[in-house]
């Protein structure tokens, strides 16, 4: 009988352990928060009396904009990837639910850099077709050239080439040498610290005029619209790359 | 007592096992002599009840705007689903197309589709004629709406897939489970090539057989009849259409379409990718007098400097005999392929 209950206490302590260990090991939350701008102004969608400037100096109002990220990851200072969102996720600047992300499971610790791709990754252009985030009743779907269009900004202005000054980025196609996928990689200046009380806070700006600087100047007189991929496509890849996202921390 | 209980458990199993073993099978057969099919059945295998809702849904006019045009419109059953004396085919408003409809035959061994190829997966090849504008003008929110409110598509829906929730993906599906089922397998070709009693050839289409196999196999290679590769077959100097480049935006892409298959070819007319061959002769002689030159021309067309074949009248008319042996009546008179009676025509118009 005695061997039992010590059987069955040992076991408790070493189930004791086993939930300490958990606590230990220090699994937190972190809340991303996608905040849209045009330069330092907060995006306010179909003003046409404030208008926003890019680069060049056209002005312009935003009518749509909406693109995919995903694979999200946050390296640690330490070196190891942890995987904080595989699937895509679809953020419409009309949709304020879609600005606003919970990850749980998450360690502790220190991390000195994030990288997502902006867009979906090639395999799934070539899959069958998806329910979900990945419906092409989202509207961010090739029907004519399969695949998806990562990012889609619409506006006017009144230096476009087309009809009612509208303009027109959609941005897509993965056949090389016009691959449009981009991977965004950034360091952060100070390394970021999770904490275990999770009110882990990373503000992710998404500046629209990243579309129009970087690699090349865009000029709404000579480019107001690309929708068909190609080599119009992947200047604004390039562009928004380097441009799109700047990233806050708190906690 | 107990025996009630038993049966019932029984019948529930019948009831929703048969169902569920309906959804294991795969309905479709791979014709003797023809190669792997490429398209993936373990994600979408074919089972009657998908197969008739895909049915049901080429037929519906309901899938575009207006509900005035439905898939057989430019893909007629009884023209192997072509669009017969249509050099292109009108959409909605009567805006008329740019390019020739294709048949719609043994789709599950291509890997691309439409002229061009843009389209990757035999899923989404729908999508391009339900949602462009100058063909059927829809957008997916509506016709899931309207698939939902019909009294008799949730059901269809559950009975394909499990639960009456409709999306584009299992609209596609079912639609692709209907498409794969169209194949040609069975012409007076086939008979022949299977020794089967009463396809001897006549000596004409053996000879017309003979020159196809030296001058056309490399392209339009057999069972197929196509080796689904992009070529540029000399129909014009300056190509109008840009064809594959559109999607590759590759300068050797200019003016590429893709092999055609050529069963049943003598009900497809017009021929080419703008239908500008009214006869089957004269999409023949183009290989003999057309061709022109272009930095994309195929090089097959080149022989020894010369451009073209040294068909004769009498080589051209042997070629076209062997031709009308793919034509195979018992895929064109298929009744599993044939419109359902169920659905509203009411608002339909055929151009």
């Amino acid at each position: 009988m005695s061997v039992i209950i010590r059987t069955i206490l040992c076991m408790h302590l070493l189930c004791n352990n086993f939930v300490f260990a958990q606590s230990k090991s220090n699994n937190t939350t972190i809340h991303i928060h996608f905040n849209h701008v045009v330069d330092n102004i907060p995006l306010v969608l179909d003003d046409s009396l404030h208008l926003y400037h890019n680069e060049h100096g056209d002005n312009y109002y935003v009518t749509l904009f909406k693109y995919y990220i995903s694979e999200i990851q946050l390296y640690q200072s330490d070196g190891g990837v942890i995987n904080i969102k595989n699937d895509p996720i679809l953020i419409n600047v009309r949709d304020t639910n879609s600005f606003n992300y919970l990850f749980e499971n998450i360690p502790t610790g220190m991390y000195n850099k994030i990288s997502f791709l902006i867009g979906v990754d090639s395999l799934k252009n070539y899959d069958e077709v998806q329910d979900g985030v990945l419906d092409p009743a989202n509207g961010m779907y090739w029907s004519w050239k399969s695949g998806y269009v990562f990012l889609k900004m619409e506006g006017v202005s009144a230096n476009s080439t087309n009809r009612n000054g509208r303009l027109f980025f959609h941005i897509g196609g993965v056949l090389a040498p016009y691959n449009t996928l981009r991977k965004l990689e950034h360091t952060f200046e100070i390394s970021i610290h999770l904490n275990a009380n999770g009110t882990n806070n990373l503000t992710i700006n998404t500046n629209i005029n990243g579309l129009f600087f970087g690699t090349k100047t865009i000029e709404f007189a000579k480019l107001s619209a690309t929708m068909e991929g190609g080599e119009s496509a992947m200047t604004i890849a390039d562009n928004y790359m380097m441009n799109l996202f700047t990233f806050n921390f708190s906690n | 007592m107990k025996w009630i209980k038993v049966i019932i458990i029984l019948s529930l199993f019948v009831f929703v096992g048969s169902s569920f073993v309906d959804r294991l099978q795969n309905l479709f057969i791979v014709p003797f002599g023809f190669p792997t099919p490429a398209y993936d059945f373990k994600k979408n295998p074919v089972t009657s009840s998908g197969f008739d809702l895909g049915r049901h849904l080429f037929y519906d006019p309901i899938l575009s705007k207006d509900s005035s045009i439905a898939c057989d419109n430019c893909h007629q059953p009884f023209a192997a689903f072509a669009n017969i004396e249509h050099l292109v085919s009108h959409g909605m408003n009567n805006c008329l197309g740019t390019r020739n409809a294709p048949p719609l035959i043994n789709l599950a061994w291509q890997k691309s589709f439409m002229l061009d190829g843009g389209v990757n997966h035999l899923d989404k090849a729908p999508l391009k004629a339900l949602l462009d504008t100058c063909e059927m003008y829809s957008n997916l929110d509506t016709i899931v709406e309207r698939l939902k409110k019909n009294k008799d598509y949730p059901a269809m829906f559950a009975a394909a897939f499990g639960s009456d929730k409709i999306n584009t993906q299992r609209i596609m599906k079912a639609l692709s489970q209907f498409m794969v089922m169209l194949v040609s397998a069975n012409s007076k070709y086939d008979k022949y090539k299977r020794n089967e009693p009463g396809a001897a050839f006549s000596q004409m289409e053996k000879e017309g057989y003979s020159i196809f196999q030296k001058n056309c196999e490399s392209c339009h290679k057999e069972p197929l009849f196509s080796d689904y590769s992009y070529r540029n077959n000399g129909l014009d100097s300056v190509p109008a259409d840009l064809g594959r480049y559109r999607i590759t935006g590759r300068p050797e892409d200019k003016g590429l379409f893709k092999v055609p298959t050529l069963r049943n070819i003598a009900l497809t007319y017009p021929y080419m990718h703008d239908g500008r061959y009214p006869m089957l002769y004269h999409a023949l002689a183009h290989y003999t007098k057309n061709i022109k030159r272009s930095a994309t021309l195929d090089p097959i067309f080149i022989q020894n400097g010369k451009i073209g074949f040294s068909f004769t009248n009498d080589d051209l008319m042997k070629l076209e005999m062997f031709l009308k042996t793919l034509t195979d009546t018992s895929f064109l008179r298929d009744k599993r392929f044939a419109k359902p009676k169920d659905i509203n025509y009411r608002n339909q118009i055929y151009f």
